[in-house]
């Protein structure tokens, strides 16, 4: 077949597809650029005011200690190394992985509803950190070494992948539609709600209070070891994700479609179910409850960069890290030295700018 | 170049059998009509060859390898499939949609080879302008072609098409059944189609295969299969052939009262 008659026929599509994609790297370049910074400002920023130049030199001190002069203030190298730059590669990683589970999730299950917590997933997270707080360590032994926080993170993580196995199974009975999985999330998320409550209801004062903290979620519970831990799985999870991002692109057009080129469909699906929740999990046992970023940041991104799986990926993940970062540090110095939870920042400044997107995107509807 | 060979092709689904040995045989270079009444296996028919359903018995060959035996990945560069329904979200691109139909031949970043696939796809179409725009944006046979070109930009030796004229207008219907016609007498591509336009069948097919919950009522060439008699016996309706100098067209005369019963169950 040729092309019929017109100028340049090869060049339409060409010149179409050179500029979307210069302009989607240029915007994820933009976001990297703009996530950078932010986290250097937010390094210096708190109670103690660092200048940028001091936290780069504490850090590249701390790499290269020959090469690199010591920062001048004595407790400089403490304060962004030891508190400030755990807790913002925390807000980073976890914007990153609950962002990209949302994007991939949503689009594993072709619903724009679907995130971490419509699939029930954060309930009961919350639910194995609440048993966790609950009873406390001493019924496991084995975890007592890694101290209470170890065995919370632990009990939430098993919990969401348990929550998780249940919606796939659902998922996987003959005759199940979309529209089924999600309710059966949002019915699983509701059990294990009751769950928490009734040991809310149930437990005394001083074990209420520190599950309330862990229920409303925050970026206090940072520590060199929890980054460390989540660095990895970040990125064999983004990896993994983004390294789909071509069948992801094929399951929009639908199931019979993408399985005509060639996508194994259902193990496309599971794959990519449980690289996200791990991802997610993961780092809601060290935050607790972290809403909106899983929803949000997905749609915000496919407003601004389009519905290609293997710029949206990356775009969301960067929208997530700047959202939760920029969040976590107006959460933690607007009242300085008090801090206030995260969510009351993300939510409001987020669900507006969320909203002023919607007015004004094109047309109506989302997905 | 492919051939595809069907034999005793049964399918069941629970207690009802949507199929009962189906044997046909389609060429490279030939377009096969698959013609009957509402849910009388048509789109069964085309989801098994597609090995989108599982088969029950029988056996579907594709160059003489069984379609279920051969890597999704090689059959997805052999099989085109339309579906008779889309998906589509808000953010996909006419193109973007288009592309996939390049997803087995593309292993991470798009090469101008493809992009030339893709833009020779949407002139096929005559949809190049619309290159650029939102699939929610088109209207239903805008939407339709944009989904014939994916399938076309697969370059695959065999289309399998679940009625692709359904929401075409009459000027659209003609304009991408000559476009089959094209692809299958150029590039030898064989070419099986659901149309419920029995006049399409007539006009463009080279075989036609009418189907009557789901047994064969009739396998042929279209002045063999489109007849008065076995019209009435499949459909129900009286009908006439009628010849003029530029060829025969069927003139549906009116429905016969008890006769559809028999036919037009599922």
């Amino acid at each position: 077949m040729t092309g019929k008659g017109t100028l340049h026929p090869q060049v339409r599509v060409h010149s179409l597809y050179h500029s979307t994609t210069r302009r989607r790297i240029g915007l994820i370049i933009a976001l990297a650029v703009l996530l950078f910074f932010s986290a250097l400002i937010a390094a210096g920023i708190g109670t103690v005011a660092i200048p940028p130049g001091d936290t780069v030199l504490a850090i590249l001190h701390a790499l290269a200690p020959t090469v690199f002069p010591a920062p001048s203030g004595p407790q400089t190298s403490l304060i962004v190394l030891d508190f400030r730059l755990p807790r913002i590669l925390l807000a980073v990683l976890t914007g990153i992985c609950l962002a990209v589970a949302g994007t991939v999730m949503q689009g594993l299950l072709r619903n724009p509803l679907v995130s971490p917590f419509t699939l029930g997933l954060s309930s009961a997270a919350a639910f194995g950190a609440a048993v966790a707080i609950v009873i406390g360590p001493a019924i496991l032994i084995p975890f007592w070494a890694f101290g209470d926080n170890a065995f919370i993170i632990i009990c939430a993580f098993f919990s969401g992948w348990l929550s998780m196995m249940l919606v796939y199974s659902i998922s996987r009975l003959r005759g199940t539609t979309q529209a089924t999985l999600i309710l059966a999330g949002v019915v699983i998320g509701y059990i294990f709600s009751a769950g928490v409550l009734a040991l809310k209801y149930l437990t005394n004062n001083e074990k209420l209070r520190e599950l309330v903290v862990w229920l409303m979620g925050g970026m206090w519970g940072a520590t060199w070891n929890a980054v460390l831990l989540l660095i990895p799985i970040t990125l064999i999870c983004f990896v993994l994700l983004e390294w789909k991002a071509w069948d992801l692109n094929a399951l929009v057009a639908g199931d019979d479609i993408a399985k005509n080129v060639g996508i194994d469909v259902n193990r496309l699906r599971l794959l990519g179910l449980l690289a996200s929740t791990f991802a997610a999990s993961a780092c809601l046992a060290f935050t607790g409850i972290i809403g909106f970023i899983g929803l949000m940041a997905p749609h915000i991104c496919r407003m601004i960069i389009g519905g290609d799986y293997r710029y949206l990926i990356p775009c969301s993940a960067l929208m997530g890290a700047l959202i939760l970062l920029v969040s976590d540090t107006v959460a933690r110095t607007i009242m300085s030295p008090v801090e206030i939870p995260v969510g009351i920042i993300m939510y409001v400044v987020g669900g507006f700018f969320f909203l002023f997107l919607i007015l004004r995107a094109r047309g109506k509807g989302l997905f | 170049m492919m051939e595809l060979v069907i034999e005793n092709l049964t399918k069941d689904y629970g207690d009802t059998r949507a199929l009962d040995s189906v044997s046909v045989t389609l060429g490279p270079g030939h377009i096969l009509a698959l013609v009957g009444p509402n849910g009388s296996g048509k789109s069964t028919l085309i989801k098994i060859v597609a090995t989108i359903f599982p088969k029950s018995s029988g056996s579907v060959m594709l160059d003489g390898t069984d379609v279920f035996e051969i890597e999704p990945a090689e059959l997805a560069r052999c099989v085109g499939y339309v579906p008779q329904f889309f998906s589509y979200t808000k953010y996909s691109t006419v193109f973007e949609m288009v592309l996939l139909g390049r997803r087995p031949h593309i292993r991470w970043s798009v090469t101008e080879e493809e992009l030339a696939r893709v833009q020779d796809a949407l002139d096929a179409l005559d949809i190049g302008h619309l290159a650029g725009k939102y699939v929610d944006e088109l209207s239903g046979g805008e939407r339709q072609k944009v989904f014939i070109a994916r399938a076309i930009a697969q370059d695959p030796g065999l289309f399998l098409l679940d009625e692709p004229t359904a929401s075409l207008d009459i000027r659209h219907q003609i304009e991408v059944m000559e476009l089959m016609q094209k692809v299958a007498r150029i590039k030898g591509s064989a070419v099986l189609v659901a149309v419920h336009d029995l006049n399409l069948a007539f006009r463009f097919a080279d075989s036609v295969l009418m189907i009557c919950e789901g047994r064969m009522a009739g396998y042929g060439s279209p002045a063999e299969v489109l007849t008065p008699e076995q019209i009435e016996k499949v459909y129900g309706i009286e009908s006439e052939v009628v010849t003029t100098g530029r060829g025969s067209f069927i003139l549906p005369l009116r429905a016969k009262r008890g006769v559809a019963g028999e036919t037009s169950g599922r």
